[in-house]
């Protein structure tokens, strides 16, 4: 077990960052595992995370008052405060990573400055998009008045880099467009299931190849993206490919999860941006049944305690749900307010508790690498749908996992996914 | 819609005010028989009679007190103080008596009355008549201050005062009543404290109010011909002050030129400054730019005048400067 | 004579003037023992102005008044323990505590109200007026606005435009100056090379007289027939209550500029002993006493009341207000 506290599982989901509100236990504290060892903030919530193994508070990494990004490492346990725990090598048992893990952010005070105390010039914009990034501005030389950081120096060197894109708001002035250069990496595209939004990726992204340009996408009706007039699954690919298409790609990798996945498959055969692989978690339109109760239930949730009983039925082992993800979800309506609209698409894509969508045409006719995931104990589409697919496409059964492998098993999906893109980059 | 001068849409809601509501009446100097220096109020004594369109006395500190109290009483009067530079005569009207009435008074009274008048600099009128005076009036709690840039909303804002409850002080520009537009028929109304996009842009917010705005969008027609797409903010009312709006547009252009034809010194151009910071701080990819009148009495002469008023070469400026 | 009050008229004033000194007194104890913030003006001595003036307005008729206005505001009707309270800065104050003894007012009681910017009373009441002459055209009513301030007040620039506008207009207006000879430290003399400022009432054409202000009978007849004019539609006068300020300008005044001789003529001049000496011959001292006690159990009641009020908790307004609190 590892010796890093992280937020993963105590508040991950939903969120671009939580604060530190205090640790529970000083240095060279001895703990054990499920001790509470610091209490962080996230929209307004405290969460309380808990030490994942015996040992002592090795290092304070993330200060009371910092804010950090989702994936930072707050602390280490070790044996000892002498020795901290050693990495383990194998990505399914850790973490990322360092260089894939969002390094711990400095509270705003000391935000300006850089780790040898020199001030950094840098506008608020700026230092807000390398916060997300994860990115250390004290390197870069700004561009703008008196070699002020602003925010194009921050895209540029998340090019060059090849940082996630989609955390970064694109802000670009007209001369500063001008300059950008144009992406030349082929992005690795994550569609999310329905109900859900990008933040459903935040337990899957750590352990991606770091060097690949990941867009987490919002399907119509769902986290920040507007809803359609008429919602269809047609409307939603040709949406995300629209998305797609504003980043200048000429090819891509899809991985889409429950109704991402069928979109993914729709899209699969678009004329526009090259589909190169196709990575599909517990797909949508390979057959009728889906759970109605569950579509019904979740839909009409109003609170935590009418909306768990639901999000349980998404998984395989109830423990494994993010803690504190009902309310997310339920935040999110209220904030987004995209209740109604995703009543709607259901009506639409799924009437009557009866799959209305078919994507099995679209993958007969997909020459690329093409895996599907499913866990065996997925409760919302039989995992059985997988079993009249063609010859061509690998299938992945896990054993334990529900509807949502990529959060269940998020580093072992996130090798498959590689796996894939992998095998198309070399085809 | 129909084409009206900014002078004739003022008219056309108090008259119609008039008209819809009889505890509306209008006093001021000059208002009644000449129809008021700048002719907003022609013909409307021949139509409402002397009660309800009164010719005062110059007498604007008891003036002001007096729409304070008579909209205490059960009336709407509608003030008119022909320069602003006057303000200053009216302000312990505003601050010591109207400001504090319905607060100190635990909300027994309300105060349904308008001050209108007319400020800014560009026609040569010397020190004493040329000021904008919006933060002197937009620093007092309790007064609502609007500051109409169209003929438009001219109307819609006069009519909407008219009806509010609550004191209301009404900019107007000497240099705007003979500016032409489209005016909704039928019963206008503007929301108070809402502002408006004047122009859509991407890189770059120009907030502005009354004539500024005007000068605004010259600015940013030449900006456009550089390549930079500027969005201009009209704010129409200056207090309450549409926070939404500005942090909606400086969410989307990261930079921010704020304009005021008022002193640039604790000026309103200053507020909108502060108001940035404190509430999109992380949105700003440059320091706010300000444009104002320089801190000097208005000089006559026209190159004298011209230099220390803003314009649309220097709200361009300013916003090529945020963009550097 | 015409409007001369009633022998229970004199005996009311007699009652609210009584309370108004008892008042101003336990005032006096409250300041000392720090149950009141800030200056407290006192009216001892002048409580026939305020009394007398107003003896005859009814709730629709509006009164402004000035920084010393006790008087004006029992006068005009107001509750003592409302105004006990205000002053003690209660929830249950005339206007729950924010207003405070300088600035009261009850829209019920027509009282609009204390005012602590000198001379500022006179164009509000004047104000009041134009919207009261309106009404009554609408509706036939007779109501009247009415403006109590004093000799220091008189001096502003606002006292000038305000009458002016009054009998320009033919405004249903009484100004009432309750000349107390003193602007804080100020002796009237230092202030106007005029002693009887009534004489400027001709400068605006309208009528002036000057009374004497300690005799409330004298005062309650003089403003009674100014409010007649007034209410007949036939507009302002101008009513001079000589008058004189028995304490100093406010309980933070350490004194010394009145000298001992005016004060001790004005003391033997206290317009309740006046009262009462004028009610001498129709009413038994017994039942004199019977109600100035009456009068002072009352304010005693008041404080003590209030003073086991709560204080009140802040809100940002009242219902419907426009204020607007930064970053709200």
């Amino acid at each position: 077990m590892s010796g890093d506290i992280t937020l993963a599982g105590g508040a991950g989901e939903y969120m671009e960052s939580a604060t530190i509100v205090s640790w529970s236990v000083a240095l060279g504290d001895r703990v054990r595992a499920g001790d509470v060892v610091v209490v962080v903030e996230t929209a307004k919530a405290a969460t309380e995370i808990e030490a994942g193994r015996d040992g002592v508070l090795s290092e304070i990494l993330a200060p009371e008052g910092a804010e950090v990004g989702i994936g930072a490492v707050l602390g280490r346990i070790a044996d000892s405060l002498a020795a901290p725990a050693p990495q383990p090598a194998s990505p399914d048992q850790s973490p990322a990573p360092a260089q894939e893990t969002q390094p711990v952010l400095a509270p705003p005070a000391v935000a300006a400055t850089s780790e040898h105390g020199r001030r950094i010039n840098i506008s608020p914009l700026a230092r807000r998009l390398a916060r997300q990034a994860g990115l250390d501005p004290s390197g870069l030389t700004g561009t703008g008045p008196g070699g002020r950081i602003k925010s194009r120096d921050i895209e540029r060197a998340l090019l060059a880099r090849g940082a996630p894109e989609d955390q970064v708001p694109v802000a670009r002035p007209a001369q500063a467009a001008a300059q950008a250069p144009a992406t030349s990496a082929v992005p690795l595209v994550l569609i999310h299931g329905f109900g859900a939004n990008a933040a459903a990726w935040n337990l899957l992204r750590p352990h991606l190849d770091g060097a690949r340009t990941v867009l987490t996408l919002e399907l119509p009706g769902h986290g920040r993206a507007p809803a359609l007039a008429a919602p269809s699954l047609e409307a939603f690919a040709e949406a995300v490919l629209g998305q797609v298409e504003e980043t200048g790609a000429q090819e891509c990798d899809l991985v889409g999860h429950s109704l991402g996945g069928a979109v993914a498959a729709i899209l699969s055969a678009n004329q526009s941006v090259r589909v190169r692989s196709l990575t599909l978690i517990a797909p949508a339109g390979l057959g009728p049944e889906i759970d109605g109760a569950f579509l019904s239930g979740f839909l009409s949730a109003r609170t935590p305690e009418s909306l768990e009983p639901w999000l349980e039925r998404l998984v395989g082992d109830a423990a494994s749900l993010p803690r504190g993800y009902a309310q997310a979800v339920l935040r999110e309506r209220e904030r987004f307010g995209v209740a109604a609209t995703q009543a709607a698409i259901a009506q639409h894509l799924f009437p009557d508790g009866t799959q209305a969508i078919r994507i099995a045409a679209d993958l007969r006719r997909f020459a690329g690498p093409l895996k599907v995931v499913w866990g065996r104990a997925d409760r919302i589409i039989p995992q059985a749908h997988q079993n009249d697919l063609p010859g061509h496409v690998a299938c992945h059964r896990l054993d334990g996992v529900g509807h949502m492998p990529h959060v269940e098993a998020g580093a072992l999906v996130a090798r498959l996914v590689m796996q894939c893109v992998r095998s198309a980059a070399m085809a | 819609m129909a084409m009206m001068r900014y002078a004739e849409a003022l008219r056309a809601a108090l008259r119609e005010e008039m008209q819809r509501d009889p505890s509306v009446w209008l006093m001021g100097e000059d208002i009644a028989v000449y129809g008021g220096v700048f002719k907003v109020s022609r013909d409307l004594l021949e139509e409402f009679g002397p009660e309800r369109v009164r010719d005062t006395p110059i007498s604007e500190q008891t003036l002001t007190a007096m729409a304070v109290t008579a909209a205490m009483a059960g009336t709407r009067p509608v003030l008119e103080i022909m320069y602003a530079d006057f303000l200053p005569l009216s302000v312990d009207a505003l601050m010591n008596q109207a400001s504090i009435y319905n607060y100190i008074w635990n909300g027994q009274v309300t105060m349904p009355f308008v001050l209108r008048t007319q400020g800014g600099g560009g026609a040569g009128a010397g020190a004493q008549h040329s000021k904008s005076l919006d933060a002197l009036v937009a620093h007092i709690p309790g007064i609502k201050v609007v500051a109409p840039a169209t003929a438009a909303d001219a109307k819609g804002l006069l009519k909407a005062a008219i009806r509010d409850d609550h004191p209301v002080v009404f900019l107007e520009h000497k240099l705007l009543y003979n500016s032409r537009d489209e005016v909704p028929d039928g019963d206008h109304l503007v929301e108070i404290g809402k502002a408006r996009i004047a122009r859509a842009g991407s890189d770059v917010s120009i907030i502005a109010s009354s004539k500024m705005v005007v000068d605004a969008l010259k600015a940013a027609d030449e900006l456009a011909k550089e390549g930079i797409s500027a969005e201009v903010v009209d704010l129409r009312t200056l207090r309450p002050l549409d926070r939404d709006t500005i942090r909606a547009s400086i969410a989307k252009t990261h930079h921010a030129v704020v304009v005021n034809e008022g002193w640039r010194f604790c000026g309103y151009a200053a507020e909108l400054s502060a108001t940035i910071m404190e509430s999109c701080f992380d949105e700003l990819d440059a320091p706010v730019e300000r444009v104002a009148t320089h801190d000097i009495p208005i000089p006559y002469s026209e190159p004298l005048e011209s230099t220390v008023l803003p314009d649309a070469a220097k709200i361009a400026a300013a916003a090529r400067r945020a963009l550097a | 004579m015409r409007n001369s009050p009633t022998i229970e008229e004199q005996l009311e004033m007699l009652r609210r003037m009584v309370a108004v000194r008892h008042l101003e007194e336990r005032l006096g104890e409250l300041h000392k023992a720090g149950k009141t913030r800030g200056p407290i003006h006192r009216c001892d001595g002048q409580e026939a102005v305020g009394i007398g003036a107003t003896a005859m307005l009814d709730d629709g008729d509006l009164l402004t008044s000035t920084h010393r206005g006790h008087a004006h505001y029992v006068g005009k009707g107001v509750g003592l323990h409302p105004i006990v309270a205000e002053i003690l800065g209660r929830e249950t104050g005339a206007c729950a505590g924010r207003a405070g003894h300088m600035l009261i007012a009850d829209m019920k009681k027509g009282l609009l109200g204390g005012n602590a910017i000198v001379g500022a009373g006179i164009p509000a009441a004047t104000g009041f007026a134009v919207s009261l002459q309106m009404k009554n055209r609408a509706d036939g009513g007779s109501r009247v606005a009415m403006c109590i301030f004093g000799d220091g007040a008189a001096q502003t620039g606002i006292c000038h435009e305000s009458m002016n506008i009054a009998a320009l207009w033919k405004l249903p207006v009484v100004f009432v100056l309750e000349h107390n000879q003193y602007g804080l430290t100020a002796h009237h003399s230092t202030q106007s090379s005029v002693q009887d400022l009534s004489v400027r009432a001709a400068g605006y054409g309208m009528p002036g007289e000057i009374v004497d202000g300690n005799d409330a009978i004298a005062v309650h007849r003089a403003v009674g027939a100014a409010v007649e004019r007034a209410r007949r539609g036939e507009g302002p006068s101008l009513v001079e209550a000589k008058t004189y300020r028995m304490v100093g300008f406010s309980t933070s005044d350490v004194g010394g500029y009145q000298n001992d001789e005016d004060l001790a003529v004005w003391r033997e001049r206290d317009p309740i002993v006046l009262a009462r000496a004028m009610l001498a011959d129709s009413i038994p001292a017994e039942r004199l006493d019977a109600i100035a006690a009456e009068a002072r159990s009352e304010v005693d009641a008041a404080v003590e009341r209030a003073l086991n009020d709560p204080l009140p908790t802040f809100t940002d307004h009242a219902p419907s207000a426009p204020y607007y609190v930064a970053g709200a």
